[in-house]
């Protein structure tokens, strides 16, 4: 009895001696405040709201209706099924094609390999939906291929619907799962293999045996999340879903043409669950530290890949590439000719669209203001995390970077449920788009923040304290200035991300404002592809400029963001 | 010249990165059952050397034979090599056992037999009973063990050590070499091993090969590497050496070197006839005597515990001087004066 006693005086010593910590620096505690009122009004409420709304609270019931009523459609069943079948296809075949093009390249040092690298992750900077518009020139109605199939092979391919999905998600998704899993095989060791080859096994049992095991983890959380963004698709079957149903775009779609919020929280359940279960399982049972080889130069070199299976693993990446090259140049020519296959001749009347500037215009604004300060709570917010003693701030990361997992669509519902009335009325307002894009991406400028606030001593801090100044001139003086790499990273990720971003913003913009994703997708929804691929052309430009910059600084830094 | 046949010979390897000759134009002959030792300062070629005989580097020419049998141009599995790697590169996915037992598994022996070797293996290495145990969990030295019983358990025609002790701590360092003569001893194996700690080379070495910058310096046992270094690179890699370039002549029955500093008499007949020379003296080979005609300023006494070493100023040359501190012996301070005597036979280059 008495040890329980004992346990407990001590819990309650804690809980009052963290208080009182907290409270120490009266300036932090407050930003501190506000920052996870922020969290809570801005990532948390949303979500709750959807799933509170599912069940018709907030309509002055509580009832199950809205899921029997998703149960007993077919249409909204088949959607859900669709949206499962699309997601486990595109993720099996982008990690398939992953495993081959990371084998190839990390074993490789030819040009061909830097330069297939680079094609790869072309797709990162370009709008979700760009692949959609490429198919549909491709294989649209009016196509550049479909007549050559009809008419000599005699099929009529039509792109819209389940296929013509799956193959824009997997050209779309295919850039995460290879980066993930090219950084795993590129960080082992190489000397690992080197020695099952000195031990007997040949490169194939080797593969088999020790690359792809270790691999493993890479591989595991690179199918985690593309399946979890393929589920959440939103602008894909818009566009190129003909009469096939998606989660996503029903959601859309309820919202939009039926005004049917209960219907569209619970449809936006179903996105989520299947995130917060990934997310959750990443977070905590994802550790791969057990299989962390000791590292340390190895002075080696990769043994080449033998003929078999480098024929191979070149073949696949060699058809993929060329496949995306393919897609990029048919938006490229799309921009600059009047109409593809039809009319080849040289225009830029495409880029005469005044609504197209403007709204790539207020794209830049938004998102320029988004970035700045998604980046700056950002690294405030890992500052606090890392140094304070925060009351709870496990869970508060927790929730910040679950974020960042969030489909955007349910954030979209979450935002017009809770802000579009008393007491908020923000909905159709810019601030609340800026809103919306800071608080979904304030977790990449946590993630760097936390990761190099632990990489610096504490005792660089002290010796300023040691120096005689306070702890607010210490921040400016000392963590700012180291954290400034962490800035950048969740900087032009925002921005990046913010230029192209559709999911969530669709849901909040007010007649009469235009985002230049948005605008893009009404496009070419509509398909009026010249229009649409022209300010996609603008929108790939302004974000590689923006990589480039990244990179830039990178190398200037010297800092690895 | 008779080409003379050992258990693993090199002959003529060459291997270029670009304009960088990482080796050139090496022959070498191991015979069975020897510990020879590659050393160097870094980017001499030894671990370049070592991997290509593993296997890892292809040689842009030359010929690789072990046991009789050409093995340059196969993949590094059907080389009867075994490769102890810096880092030991254990499969961190895979237990002790496992490690152990993965060449045999590819072999595809039958369990029992794969038990009885692994058995064998660990116990070789003295780890029986860590069999269930991750990489992770075990020490350096452990790992260590482990990578070798899992060269061991393959019987190897060659074991190839890279830089096998550079990732340990001063004392398992030791524990380790002894380790590694044992297992040489007991097992008769024939094993290379690279490192760049000349005591460690000396120390456990039948032979010593000193390479720089990819060419062979001198091959020999480390006692005439230490006391007869065949060029001033050797002499001032593998220890500390004193450096007199100067002049001997004969002096009636005995011979006189002489620098622009100062001369030593009574020396024995060198085994040369130049008459200009490098004369190689190791500091602790170097008397101090009060009635030595040879005198200098000590400029500095660094106590080492065991010696001591001084830097006596003679003339404008600093001679390095090793004091063995038995406890009588007196301890000299900068700005002493104090004669110092040569041996009689000092080794000339």
């Amino acid at each position: 009895m008495t040890t329980k006693v004992a346990v407990k005086n001590e819990r309650t010593n804690t809980f009052t001696e963290n208080w009182r910590k907290f409270w120490s620096e009266p300036g932090f505690a407050i930003l501190s405040i506000i920052l996870i009122a922020a969290i809570f009004l801005f990532i948390v409420l949303p979500v709750f709201s959807v799933l509170l709304r599912s069940f018709g609270i907030g309509t002055g019931t509580f009832t199950f209706d809205h899921y029997k009523h998703f149960f007993n459609t077919t249409f909204y069943l088949k959607a859900l099924l669709n949206s499962v079948y699309a997601a486990i296809i595109s993720t099996a075949v982008v990690i398939f094609l992953s495993v081959c093009m990371s084998l190839y390249v990390t074993r490789s040092n030819s040009w061909l390999a830097t330069a297939y690298r680079g094609i790869s992750l072309l797709p990162l900077v370009a709008p979700p939906f760009i692949f959609s518009l490429a198919l549909i020139i491709l294989f649209g109605r009016n196509g550049v291929v479909t007549p050559v199939l009809s008419d000599w092979i005699g099929i009529e391919l039509s792109i819209y619907g389940f296929g013509g999905v799956v193959i824009a998600q997997i050209l779309g998704y295919f850039p995460i799962g290879y980066m993930l899993i090219e950084s795993t095989m590129r960080n082992m060791s190489q000397d690992v293999e080197h020695a099952s080859r000195d031990l007997g096994a040949n490169q194939w049992t080797t593969l088999r045996k020790v690359t792809l095991p270790l691999a493993k983890a890479g591989i595991i959380k690179a199918t985690l999340v593309v399946f979890v963004m393929a589920i959440a698709d939103f602008s894909n079957p818009l566009i190129i879903g003909g009469n096939s149903q998606f989660l996503a775009s029903e959601a859309y779609l309820a919202v939009v043409g039926q005004n049917n919020m209960e219907l569209a929280a619970v449809l936006g359940v179903f996105l989520i669950v299947p995130s917060l279960i990934i997310f959750i399982f990443q977070t905590y049972y994802l550790d791969d530290s057990n299989l962390q080889t000791i590292s340390g130069s190895s002075g080696g070199i990769n043994l080449p890949l033998n003929k078999k299976i480098k024929t191979f693993v070149v073949t696949v990446s060699t058809l993929f590439i060329a496949f995306i090259l393919l897609v990029f140049a048919m938006v490229v020519l799309g921009a600059f000719v009047k109409i593809v296959g039809v009319n080849n001749t040289f225009t830029l009347e495409h880029f005469q669209n005044r609504t197209g500037w403007n709204s790539i215009t207020t794209s830049i604004f938004v998102s320029l203001f988004s970035a700045i300060l998604a980046a700056s709570l950002g690294i405030l917010q890992g500052y606090l995390f890392a140094r304070k003693t925060i009351p709870g701030k496990k869970m508060l990361e927790f929730l910040t970077l679950f974020g960042l997992a969030v489909p955007g669509t349910v954030m979209g519902i979450g935002y017009v449920l809770l802000f579009n009335g008393p007491p908020f009325f923000l909905t159709g307002t810019v601030l609340l788009l800026v809103l919306n894009m800071t608080f979904r991406k304030i977790g990449v400028g946590l993630e760097a923040a936390i990761s190099k606030m632990h990489q610096i001593d504490t005792s660089m801090e002290e010796a300023s304290s040691d120096l005689g100044s306070g702890p607010y001139r210490t921040f400016f003086k000392i963590v700012v200035p180291l954290l400034s790499p962490s800035f950048i990273a969740g900087f032009v990720y925002t921005f990046m991300t913010a230029m192209v971003s559709i999911s969530s913003v669709i849901f909040l913009i007010a007649p009469g404002t235009n985002l230049a994703a948005v605008y893009i997708f009404s496009l070419a929804q509509h398909a009026k592809v010249g229009m649409a691929s022209a300010m996609s052309f603008i929108l790939i430009i302004i974000v590689m400029i923006c990589m480039g910059l990244l990179k830039w600084i990178e190398k200037r830094t010297g800092v690895k963001i | 010249m008779t080409e003379q046949n050992g258990y693993l010979s090199l002959r003529h390897l060459n291997k270029a990165f670009g304009d960088v000759r990482a080796v050139n134009d090496i022959s070498i002959d191991i015979k069975k059952g020897e510990l020879v030792s590659f050393i160097g300062p870094s980017g001499c070629g030894k671990t370049t050397l070592l991997r290509a005989i593993g296997g890892f580097h292809e040689l842009d020419s030359g010929e690789v034979v072990l046991d009789g049998e050409r093995i340059d141009h196969l993949p590094p599995e059907k080389r009867f090599t075994g490769m102890v790697f810096q880092n030991y590169a254990l499969f961190p996915h895979m237990t002790v056992y496992k490690n152990v037992e993965y060449g045999l598994q590819v072999q595809k022996l039958p369990k029992e037999e794969r038990r009885k070797k692994v058995e064998k293996a660990l116990a070789q290495v003295r780890l029986e009973g860590y069999g269930d145990r991750r990489p992770s969990e075990l020490s350096g030295g452990q790992q260590q063990r482990v990578a070798i019983a899992r060269c061991l358990v393959l019987e190897p025609k060659v074991l190839l050590l890279d830089e096998p002790l550079s990732n340990l701590d001063a004392n398992l360092r030791m524990i380790m070499r002894e380790e590694i003569r044992r297992l040489k001893e007991e097992l008769d194996l024939t094993i290379i091993f690279v490192t760049h700690d000349q005591e460690e080379a000396l120390s456990i070495s039948d032979r010593v090969i000193v390479l720089d910058k990819g060419t062979i310096q001198q091959i020999d046992t480390p006692e005439n590497i230490y006391k007869h270094p065949a060029n001033e690179f050797v002499a001032t890699f593998v220890g500390h050496a004193n450096l007199f370039h100067g002049n001997i002549d004969k002096n009636g029955s005995s011979f006189t070197f002489t620098t622009d500093d100062f001369s030593i008499e009574k020396l024995e007949e060198p085994r040369t006839e130049q008459e200009r020379l490098t004369m190689m003296v190791r500091p602790e080979q170097i008397e101090i005597c009060e009635d030595s005609a040879i005198k200098g300023e000590v400029i500095r006494d660094i106590y080492n515990g065991n010696y001591i070493r001084y830097h006596i100023k003679v003339g404008s040359t600093i001679v390095l001087v090793d004091s063995f501190n038995v406890g009588s012996s007196t301890l000299f301070k900068r700005g002493d004066f104090i004669g110092i005597s040569f041996p009689n036979n000092p080794h000339y280059i």
